[in-house]
């Protein structure tokens, strides 16, 4: 065996020699000789007819040879990890597992699109890989079979695991990670949440219970107040700290509920704010209605309508106006008040209709108001068939990027039809947009920009990937292959990842029911 | 079918034509594939590197990579690439594009007309040039050979005498005491680091540069053991040289590496045909600008050495750059070791396709105990790192020490044998046990590589 290691310098040297002469060594050797020592197994692999200087060498290299072969087992005590528990779903199958990778490392800076990635695997019946991906200790937005393996990271790399909240458990958590399981349960379980937190509420200090309510407010908003989250934010206008008073104040109020506000008050405040406007019908034989604003002749009565619109609810105003809520936003004139816009806009993301929030995303898709960030928030208080016809809505505009159109979707609605959605303005735009980009250079068209719109296109095929459902994502592929990306383009991996856990998901099914 | 005249109006002068036709002339593809497809060609072939260059071409527009370091677009390489399509389709098996002809994908652009040079040669003459006599001139001998040989006599001698020169240092650096020159290490190395590039003991004077940083890396109590270790080494080394000056490992070792197309013109270099597993790439940058970028393969066949090196230096500025393998890929290849009675380093010959998942190889079995395991080679003692296929073990922290700063030790499932890691690893390979761990030893510390676990390969190395 040619690589048939040396063994012999242990033999030679025991390893109090070892340390003797590293001893000698460090001061220096110098003072006096090696061969000054008893006669030791080694001295004869030095030989007898050696300098002292020939000596010292070969020594050295003899106890150097001992050093490495001289494998510790005097390990310190060590401290080993309990095993990575393994998750309810099986992980993703190695056909997908690729393209999972890929992914990850592509966007590997933006959480937000791993995470979609996570609950894409999740809904087809898949977890990550822990050997491709693992999740923070603190991560909480993620689907809740991975809360095992955050726990045992958090234990693995020493950090204090984010616990389980309960009422037994609320007082024995440290504060930080207390903020952590708050905002967890109030996720996952925001009446638990609220419930909990009415019961511990008084018992945290000043400051803990602003962190509280920041929190609450951070995750709860914009969505509606619930009964009970308005009458435990009522009740805190007798709270001992000002912050905290100040704080359910700010909650109650972006909920149009003015703590302790007098009814009769805010009845008054709608119909003051609805005789700035007017709201009959288009024509004759148009009997739609048409809101408009009434001329305001000094920039005082508009700051007052814009101060009523920041307190009064939708409902109200709409009441007030005599129309429905969803006829108010229908006849808003948009554009024409870009104050009084966002003010209405504000109205109805704070309004507990999922009819409104559905009206005001396609005004405001007609209107061409593309900010994603709004329509997203819309967008989440629609029941999920109700998604779906938002996405294909968005999909009608060109303006609008895939990314966005995936989130306002939120993974519950994918599109079937690819003949139908190819033909989309959003989807032939970004075809083009695709076309483009395959047509420049980095150096003809400016680098940096180039790099962003080359990002950009990026998220808009990792997007497309999840808004197409599994079966056409096959022919989606075909279609950007059309366009002019290559088959081995890591720009179509999500929808490959689509199609091998379809594929798997498919042949686990079959061998399912060839089993039963 | 690719278009000769084409291929003759891209290139950018007569010489990278005559360089393509020299390159399509002496084959030397390690890997030429196509797309199912058919619209993307790619290969690899060996170029002055151990990695060979790799390039791709999108036979839509003509549009290239090339991994090599040439300005010219496009170059030599890629040229003889198209050569070969153009000539011998049927040598370009189908496969799968690797992640780097994708990466390239995403940057490149399409559609646009292929950019095309003036033509260097009109009417054909690209086939003129094909069919003309393929031999090559020999290149006048600078030196005769009675003036090579004293030459050679004279730096032969410098060498030795660089070489006494540094047993010298070594011998004082004893008797000074180790202890101050842990403490001087970086001006004593620098010392005679210079004598030995004034003699043409280039990659020991590299070696020597290198061990004030690899002292300070360690805990101040280690750093005697390490100091003995290499000092010891390095007197094995010389005395290697002395007794076999023609051991071209020990000359390797000392001066130069030999140039990978002289191995690969060896008859008598030991060559093996496998199935390979790349371990992981390891970079590391060096004072004189440059880096050394490592590509571990390990053997999957049974047959022949457990390791390969290959083995690249490049400018640090380039190291990101340098063609490398995916960790954790398998191919079938051919690869010729450098001569050496503990064969490691190579070059790749030939390369086949890479394995699809179901073909994909488990590691060898290894029934050798840890302490053999990490011993260094026989046959090469002063070998610095020893790779290691380590059995069953698992990695824990010390208890002495809390939190992310605990030092991180691989032990043995018997508990017998345990070693220190270099650096840490990720919270994946604590929480499973490893069944098996690639990993190279310094004596000191185990840089780990990669893992097999219950649930499949882990790469240990950052990034990869």
């Amino acid at each position: 065996m040619p690589d048939e290691p040396v063994l012999e310098p242990t033999r030679l040297l025991s390893r109090e020699s070892i340390d003797g002469l590293s001893q000698r060594w460090t001061i220096g050797a110098s003072s006096g000789s090696t061969f000054s020592t008893p006669a030791s197994p080694w001295r004869e692999w030095l030989g007898e007819t050696v300098s002292n200087a020939d000596a010292e060498l070969r020594l050295v290299a003899l106890a150097g040879q001992a050093e490495r072969i001289a494998v510790r087992t005097a390990a310190p005590d060590l401290i080993f990890t309990a095993d990575l528990p393994p998750l309810a779903a099986p992980p993703l199958p190695d056909t997908g597992r690729p393209y999972f990778q890929r992914l990850l490392r592509r966007f590997r800076l933006d959480q937000n699109l791993v995470i979609q990635l996570l609950w894409r695997l999740e809904t087809e019946g898949f977890a990550a890989n822990p050997l491709d991906w693992l999740p923070s200790p603190d991560a909480d937005d993620l689907p809740e079979m991975y809360d095992l393996w955050i726990d045992w990271i958090a234990h693995a790399t020493g950090v204090d695991a984010v616990p389980t909240l309960s009422a037994s458990v609320w007082s024995s958590v440290a504060p930080p990670l207390l903020l952590k399981a708050f905002a967890r349960l109030l996720r996952r379980d925001r009446a638990a949440a609220i419930a909990l937190l009415q019961e511990h509420f008084a018992d945290e200090p000043a400051q803990q219970r602003a962190r509280l309510l920041e929190t609450l407010g951070s995750i709860a908003a914009p969505g509606p107040l619930s009964s009970a989250e308005t009458d435990f934010l009522t009740g805190l206008s007798k709270d001992r700290s000002e912050k905290v008073r100040d704080h359910a104040e700010r909650l109650l109020q972006r909920r149009r509920c003015s703590n302790g506000a007098d009814p009769r008050d805010s009845a008054a405040d709608a119909q003051e704010l609805a005789d700035c406007f007017i709201a009959r019908p288009r024509g004759w034989l148009d009997k739609r209605i048409r809101v408009t604003r009434r001329a305001e002749p000094t920039s005082e009565a508009k700051r007052r309508r814009l101060e009523l619109a920041r307190r009064v609810s939708l409902e109200d105003f709409a009441q007030a106006l005599g129309i429905e809520p969803v006829t108010l936003i229908d006849g808003w004139q948009f554009e024409f008040d870009g104050a009084g816009d966002k003010a209405l806009i504000d109205q109805v993301l704070q309004s507990t209709e999922p009819e409104a929030c559905i009206a005001l995303f396609r005004r405001l898709l007609e209107a061409m108001r593309l900010d994603p960030a709004v329509l997203v928030q819309l967008a989440q208080n629609a029941a999920p068939a109700q998604r779906g016809e938002l996405m294909r809505d968005a999909l009608e505009n060109s303006q609008i990027t895939l990314r966005s159109v995936a989130e306002i979707s939120g993974g519950s609605a994918r599109f079937t039809d690819v003949e139908a959605s190819w033909s989309t303005p959003a989807l032939r735009a970004f075809c083009e947009r695709i076309a483009a980009s395959l047509g420049h250079s980095h150096s003809e068209s400016g680098g940096g920009a180039f790099d962003a719109q080359r990002g950009a296109l990026d998220y808009d095929c990792f997007a497309l990937g999840l808004i197409v459902a599994p079966e056409v994502a096959d022919a989606t592929i075909d279609r950007l292959r059309d366009v002019g990306l290559h088959a081995a383009d890591p720009r179509l991996d999500m929808l490959r990842l689509t199609v091998a856990l379809t594929a798997q998901r498919d042949t686990s099914d079959h061998r399912d029911k060839d089993l039963s | 079918m690719i278009d000769l005249a084409a291929i003759e109006a891209l290139a950018s002068d007569q010489k990278a034509l005559r360089a393509a036709v020299t390159l399509y002339r002496e084959r030397g593809w390690s890997i030429l594939r196509r797309s199912a497809d058919a619209d993307l060609i790619w290969g690899e072939r060996q170029g002055s590197g151990a990695a060979p260059y790799q390039m791709a071409v999108d036979l839509r527009d003509l549009a290239s990579r090339c991994s090599c370091p040439s300005r010219k677009l496009p170059c030599k390489h890629v040229l003889a690439l198209l050569l070969q399509a153009a000539e011998h389709p049927e040598d370009f098996g189908e496969g799968e594009p690797p992640d780097w002809v994708r990466t390239w994908l995403t940057k490149r652009r399409v559609g646009a007309p292929p950019r095309t040079n003036e033509p260097v040669q009109a009417g054909g003459a690209l086939r003129s040039l094909l069919q003309a006599d393929a031999t090559i001139e020999p290149s006048k001998a600078r030196v005769k050979p009675e003036q090579g040989s004293r030459r050679a006599a004279i730096k032969a001698n410098a060498l030795a005498e660089g070489l006494d020169a540094l047993e010298d240092w070594i011998a004082d650096q004893l008797k000074l005491g180790l202890e101050s020159f842990i403490t001087e290490a970086e001006k004593r190395c620098a010392g005679i680091a210079s004598r030995l590039v004034d003699v043409k003991a280039v990659s020991l004077a590299a070696r020597i540069e290198e061990l004030p940083s690899q002292l300070v890396r360690l805990p101040r109590e280690e750093r005697v053991k390490a100091a003995v270790t290499e000092l010891g080494g390095l007197v094995l080394l010389i005395r290697q040289f002395r007794v076999a000056p023609n051991d071209p490992a020990a000359t390797r070792e000392i001066a130069k590496a030999e140039a990978p197309a002289t191995v690969l013109a060896d008859p008598n270099a030991l060559r093996v045909a496998a199935q390979w597993e790349v371990l992981g790439v390891l970079q590391t940058p060096r004072k004189d600008g440059y880096a050394s970028v490592g590509t571990w393969l390990l053997n999957l066949g049974g047959q022949g050495p457990t390791f390969a090196l290959l083995l690249d230096e490049v400018p640090a500025s380039r190291a990101r750059n340098v063609a490398i393998m995916t960790a954790g890929e398998q191919f079938e290849a051919e690869i010729a070791f450098y001569p050496d009675a503990a064969p490691l380093r190579a070059v790749i010959v030939s390369r086949g396709a890479g394995v699809p998942p179901e073909a994909l190889q488990p590691w060898p079995e290894t029934d050798v105990p840890t302490d053999r395991a990490m011993a260094p080679p026989a046959a090469a003692p002063w070998r610095r790192e020893t790779p290691v296929l380590l059995k069953d073990g698992r990695l824990g922290r010390s208890k002495r020490q809390s939190g992310p700063d605990a030092s991180v030790w691989w032990r043995d499932a018997s508990g017998q044998a345990a070693a220190e890691i270099d650096g840490t690893a990720p919270p994946i390979a604590f929480g499973l046990p490893l069944l098996a761990t690639a990993a190279l030893w310094d004596g000191h510390r185990l840089k780990l590589m990669a893992a097999h676990t219950p649930l499949g390969r882990v790469s240990l190395i950052e990034d990869q």
